[in-house]
């Protein structure tokens, strides 16, 4: 590993720690944004060491952060029961930053050890950040997280054996057995039903990670009950990171003859039923932060659909629509932090007249507007490479279910648009001039979230880029 | 000998509902998965260091570290059984049946004991399901740690003992994890009961 790799692994993390030794409270924030942001240079001059995909990845997972960090040091989330030995402003950020560091080393590794590592670490930091309230939903919630999420792993390790074991057999020597560009070169050799149970086994274990149906539960709960940073980060990475484990185990099960038939299938199917579970629950929602995680679960079964379709169309349209998730999504669940900050509610019922109440509704309105799938957002160009993709690979139900899904999810989510700026004024809803103002940074880091959402929308239509999402599609497709 | 004490003891850990008997269990349980990895894992001087390892986390800290949350947050040493005893006695006979059925399939041919390390992830699984307290699901988790290192030792025995250790380190980490929560839930919950966290739901 070269020091370029453990600078970035270790930045984040020690950048948090380091942030924390100072005792005055503007220092501390200064050092917390400084930090984060050598950790996203530091990043960038790793990604030379890395494939596309990785490097693509890896600048996802360092800008988002630094948002969130950024966004943290400006609304800190308040606590109900602050007793907890994790519910303390520097342990919360030496958790930020340790999760940001477990998806650097999911992303920057070459074996799927070092992925299902890097995924497995994330439980232990995102579990505390989850349950960071203290408060009892918020508990309920991280013990739902920890205990489904510990299996899973534990499932895709399952497979891993097993796929060590056919390695093994095919005449790798056993340092190399999870690695993938061994595997890849000696692909052919892996014919036994062993290899494909051992990657669909991974990708039901990842899968558990990234919120498919039947192994989401965890992730509505978790996604809104974390402070909204956090959920940010949760909803526009954590599921990226783990959809990027699925595409590593799905790059290597296409190169062999025995496993490819059995992943795409399996990916088609969860992929399907997670569009259309999450679609109908989108719409019986009532609270803002539990709709967008179910949208999230919707379009991680979308991205699982793409990959499905086992074709370069499929793979281009899943990275470029985790890309754009992860954007709209962070900017959907920062806005909501700033509107719960100034209103005190995430409710559905609560909220009226957004579009008046500033920067952040308009803001939040432009998320919703970007997740139901409508120009200029990317979102819209992904689900229509997707759709292609579908129709190009003739996967007929599976194209049915996406179309269903996303038309019941636009459904939802016009809903809930129309409901918190024309809806009838309630008791409970706050008036507009008596609400609290947004600190500037936290308007700041969501209007750049904004701005990185518009301008990944017209990333495919600029010459030199459209070179490296292909390149990186590639990685995926060799 | 060994797979009739992994059976015994797991069948104990999903029927019983007494704390102090499950954890008697559960170290039974670990130290005889341990028995099937100690042959492959002594081979070499850091396959001895990682064994060690292994063995002082499973059988000693796990246990300790349970023992120390009830103690310090004057819990019940039940765990709340889910449903009555004749079920559970089925759901042990039923975990059994479908390790073995598991096991001989055809992607399985040819490893031994593969129905051992199935039934073992099945008894793992019926504990958290068969059980209310939350203090059975950190239990599961730990024995889903000892399924996993069995795993190792049948399907891969010649990979690196660092994807053992890694298994390992991820269950116990999970299972501090899940204990320092379990210790904050016990404000809301003294009895740890998993029908007081139903207020998520839909």
């Amino acid at each position: 590993m070269s020091l370029l790799a453990i600078a970035a692994l270790l930045a984040p993390t020690a950048g948090a720690v380091i942030a924390s030794i100072f005792r005055s409270r503007d220092l501390r924030r200064f050092l917390r944004i400084a930090f984060a942001v050598i950790g996203l240079i530091v990043t960038i001059a790793w990604t030379h060491e890395l494939d596309l995909l990785s490097s693509l990845f890896a600048i996802l997972v360092s800008a988002l952060c630094v948002l969130a960090t950024a966004f943290s040091t400006s609304i800190f989330p308040t606590t109900v029961e602050a007793i907890d030995p994790w519910s303390r402003r520097p342990v919360y950020f030496m958790l930020l930053g340790a999760f940001w560091s477990c998806m650097l080393v999911v992303v920057g590794s070459t074996t799927f050890l070092g992925v299902w590592i890097g995924i497995s670490a994330t439980t232990v930091a995102t579990t505390f950040l989850v349950g960071y309230s203290g408060g009892k939903a918020a508990l309920e919630a991280a013990w739902k997280y920890l205990i489904l999420c510990t299996y899973g792993i534990g499932i895709a390790l399952l497979g891993m054996l097993l796929l060590g074991h056919a390695a093994i057999d095919a005449g790798i020597a056993p340092s190399d057995a999870l690695s993938w560009s061994v595997l890849g070169a000696h692909a052919s050799g892996f014919t036994s039903a062993t290899a494909r149970v051992a990657l669909v086994l991974m990708i039901v274990g990842f899968a558990t990670k990234a919120g498919l149906v039947p192994m989401h539960a965890w992730l509505p709960d978790a996604h809104s009950k974390a402070p909204a940073p956090i959920s940010a980060v949760l909803s526009g990475l954590l599921v990226s990171c783990a959809l990027y484990a699925i595409m590593r185990v799905q790059a290597f099960a296409g190169m062999t003859t025995a496993a490819a038939s059995a992943v795409d299938g399996a990916l088609l199917v969860l992929g399907s039923i997670s569009i259309l579970v999450a679609a109908v629950l989108m719409l019986a929602q009532s609270d803002i932060k539990r709709l967008l995680s179910y949208s999230t679960v919707e379009h991680a079964g979308l991205v699982a659909i793409a990959l499905g379709c086992a074709s370069p169309l499929g793979t281009l349209a899943a990275i470029y629509h985790v890309i754009n998730h992860a954007s709209a999504k962070s900017l959907a669940f920062l806005s909501v932090g700033i509107l719960q900050h100034n209103h005190g509610t995430t409710a559905i019922g609560g909220l009226r007249h957004v579009w008046q109440r500033g920067a952040p509704g308009k803001l939040f309105l432009g998320a919703l507007v970007g997740l139901a799938g409508l120009p200029p957002f990317g979102l819209f160009l992904s689900e229509l490479l997707i759709v292609a993709a579908a129709v190009a690979a003739h996967q007929w139900i599976a194209l049915g279910c996406a179309l269903a899904g996303m038309l019941l999810a636009f459904a939802a989510l016009c809903r809930l648009a129309i409901t918190v700026e024309a809806g009838s004024e309630r008791k409970h809803s706050k008036p507009a001039e008596g609400a609290r103002r947004a600190p500037r940074i936290a308007l700041i880091v969501t209007s750049l979230a904004a701005s990185a959402a518009l301008v990944i929308a017209i990333v495919p239509f600029v010459a030199w880029s459209q070179g490296f999402t292909r390149a990186a599609a590639s990685v995926v497709l060799k | 000998m060994t797979a009739l004490l992994i059976l015994i003891a797991s069948g104990v850990l999903m029927v019983d509902a007494r704390l102090r008997t499950s954890l008697g269990a559960y170290v039974v349980f670990s130290a005889a998965t341990l028995s099937l990895i100690y042959p492959d894992a002594v081979k070499t001087p850091d396959g001895l260091m990682i064994f060690v390892v292994l063995t002082l986390i499973k059988i000693v800290a796990g246990p300790v570290l349970i023992m120390q949350l009830v103690r310090r947050a004057h819990l019940r040493e039940y765990l709340s059984p889910a449903f009555p005893v004749s079920v559970r006695l089925a759901v042990v006979v039923l975990a059994v049946f479908l390790g073995y059925g598991v096991g001989h399939m055809v992607a399985f041919v040819g490893i031994p004991d593969a129905n051992l390390v199935f039934y073992c992830l099945f008894a793992s699984m019926c504990i958290v399901m068969l059980h209310r307290s939350l203090l059975a699901h950190v239990i599961g988790l730990l024995t889903l740690g000892s399924a996993i290192s069995l795993a190792g030792a049948v399907f891969a025995p010649s990979l690196p003992g660092a994807i053992d250790l890694a298994g390992t380190f991820d269950a116990i980490l999970a299972t501090i994890v899940a204990i320092s929560v379990a210790r904050a839930l016990a404000r809301h919950d003294p009895k740890l009961d998993i029908r007081s966290l139903r207020e998520l739901r839909g």
